[in-house]
């Protein structure tokens, strides 16, 4: 258990799910861009092996003591699978220079065996490095693991550029990618699933900020909730749901989806986020991880903290205060260090509003 | 004008305002046959018709699929046009570098502001994505360059902006170049902190922005 708490992240949300008291309010960090920090190696290199993956989180929940890990998967694994050209830069996550396929025309070499667990070797890494996780602190911490959602796996295959043209221009194409798609990721979901991890999906390429809400609701929606369905067909789990950017108008759509909790980037106020679809879903968020985390300071990260907890604290289907996105690799550790001082403060039981004000 | 002529003009406008690239296509044709001025039928046909569409997407009518596919429009018509510009010394434009820098290699966002500037007049040297940061300095110092736009839409690769102003101040050229920057993890206050001169949220503002930070300087090469 971390120092500065009395309780275990399990232990606290057995007592909440219980209605018993508990020491503080769970809070968490998307803290994966500083990975590399934390193990005095590049970020490359702290996700190079399933050792190392674990170890950047145990690192991480040493430090900090947040409430949940993320092993990161790879918004790009079905593309890499599929025999996507990458490059792995040192210091961030590795970028595709050569997508599978180049044009929406030919689907027909869409196979589910070329992008399944097995052939994933990202996947299977992450489930290694969860095994040792549960060995070391499973007791007292619980991991997730966000696979991409549909549009984000289906926009890696062929590229954004292609992809984002046939939303317009040939839809029953996209259809049938996204199909696809929504299969590949069902498949892996299972893995995940069985392996024990609480399972979310990430899909930044469906952001408000691309595209439009009649885009979103004909092919981002109907996918998602497909996956989401899946997954709670095969086990009761929770899962939760990232869109990057601005979703301000697309709120409604995504509780649709049928997810348990949405984690809310910095470009919405959460204010709105409450009052729209607080009632539907456990809400995260959404500490600017870039202006405040990585290059602000003490007081401008604590300030923003308070200002989540003002608007959020009660949402009716809780909440959860996080970052709005991942971490920059960057992240000066004692930021980390200032916000986690800061949202003890503010989650501590019980809370009293008048701290936020 | 004829009648005629504005008809055709307004219709190149609107197939690419309305991501209709046959439609574009036809009327591009149309203008030859007519013997419109190929000059006059992209100024103030195909670049009118993008304006209006950037237009839309500023006021969230239209997203980046919609943009995309005006783009598309506007380079057939562009093809069908420009083999028939006759050349005429051009009044100087204003150079710019730009592309995605290292490490990304999300460049949409690049290419819209690209475009954008084109339709505006300038003249652009697109050096890609995934961009070496010295390959930036490099082509600003050869082109002397007036003008030079740097994106990124991954956090990770946020630093390197900072490093080429870094290095155009080291070559001694930084006071010889404006430095815009954009992308999603981006915003003025970083723009400020790194040492840019402007910051722009979308391809639309970019233009407006750029324009504002040259005449605000002493040598006012403007489009």
């Amino acid at each position: 258990m971390h120092k500065d708490d009395q309780m275990t992240p399990k232990e606290r949300s057995t007592a909440l799910a219980m209605g018993k008291t508990v020491d503080r309010m769970p809070v968490s960090v998307i803290c994966l861009g500083p990975a590399g920090q934390l193990l005095n190696m590049s970020y490359r290199e702290a996700y190079a092996s399933a050792e190392n993956r674990a170890a950047n989180q145990i690192k991480a929940y040493e430090l900090f003591g947040f409430d949940i890990l993320n092993l990161i998967y790879s918004l790009h694994a079905l593309a890499i699978s599929m025999g996507a050209r990458i490059e792995e830069p040192d210091e961030g996550p590795a970028i595709i220079v050569e997508h599978p396929l180049s044009s929406l025309d030919d689907l027909s070499m869409l196979n589910l065996e070329d992008v399944s667990f097995k052939r994933d070797t990202i996947a299977r890494m992450v489930v290694e490095a969860h095994k040792i996780i549960e060995d070391k602190i499973g007791v007292e911490i619980g991991v997730e693991t966000s696979l991409p959602g549909p549009i984000t796996a289906a926009a890696g295959i062929v590229g954004p550029a292609v992809f984002l043209n046939g939303l317009l221009k040939k839809p029953e194409k996209v259809h049938q990618l996204l199909e696809f798609c929504s299969d590949a990721i069902i498949n892996i979901a299972r893995h995940f699933i069985d392996a024990n991890l609480q399972v979310g999906l990430a899909d930044p390429m469906a952001s408000g900020s691309v595209i439009s809400k009649t885009l979103y609701d004909t092919f981002a929606l109907p996918y998602t909730q497909k996956i989401v369905n899946a997954c709670k067909a095969y086990k009761a789990v929770g899962v939760g749901y990232h869109v990057c950017g601005n979703t301000t108008k697309l709120l409604e759509s995504m509780a649709q989806t049928g997810v348990d909790g949405i984690g809310i980037d910095n470009l919405v106020d959460m204010a709105a986020a409450k009052e729209r679809i607080g009632h539907k879903v456990a809400l995260a968020g959404n500490v600017p991880p870039v202006d405040l985390v990585c290059y602000g300071n003490a007081q401008t990260i604590d300030f923003s903290i308070k200002e989540c907890f003002r608007k959020t604290w009660d949402s009716p289907k809780g909440y959860t205060l996080t970052t709005g996105c991942d971490l920059p690799v960057n992240t000066p550790i004692e930021n980390i260090y200032a916000y986690m001082k800061s949202a003890r403060y503010y989650a501590k039981y019980p809370i009293d509003p008048e701290r936020f004000n | 004008m004829e009648e005629k002529e504005k008809q055709i003009i307004c219709r190149l406008a609107s197939g690419v305002k309305n991501m209709d690239e046959k439609m574009t296509v036809e009327a591009a044709n149309e203008a030859l046959v007519n013997h419109i001025d190929p000059t006059q039928a992209i100024n103030n046909g195909l670049l009118a018709g993008m304006n209006q569409a950037g237009l839309l997407y500023e006021t969230e009518e239209y997203f980046v699929p919609e943009l995309l596919l005006c783009s598309d429009a506007l380079y057939a018509g562009l093809d069908v046009l420009t083999p028939h510009i006759k050349s005429v010394a051009s009044k100087a434009r204003t150079r710019m570098v730009i592309g995605v820098v290292q490490g990304d290699t999300h460049d949409i966002g690049k290419n819209l502001v690209k475009l954008m500037f084109e339709t505006s007049g300038f003249d652009v040297l697109d050096l890609g994505r995934d961009v070496p940061l010295n390959a930036f300095v490099d082509k600003v110092k050869e082109v002397q360059a007036q003008l030079l736009c740097m994106s990124t839409l991954m956090s990770t690769t946020m630093d390197g902006m900072a490093r080429v102003i870094e290095k155009l101040e080291q070559e001694g050229i930084r006071n010889t170049v404006r430095v815009m920057v954009g992308g999603g993890p981006l915003n003025q206050s970083f723009a400020h902190k790194i040492g840019a001169d402007g910051y722009a949220k979308d391809a639309i503002e970019a233009v407006r922005t750029a324009r504002q930070l040259l005449t605000s300087g002493t040598e006012d090469i403007l489009p």
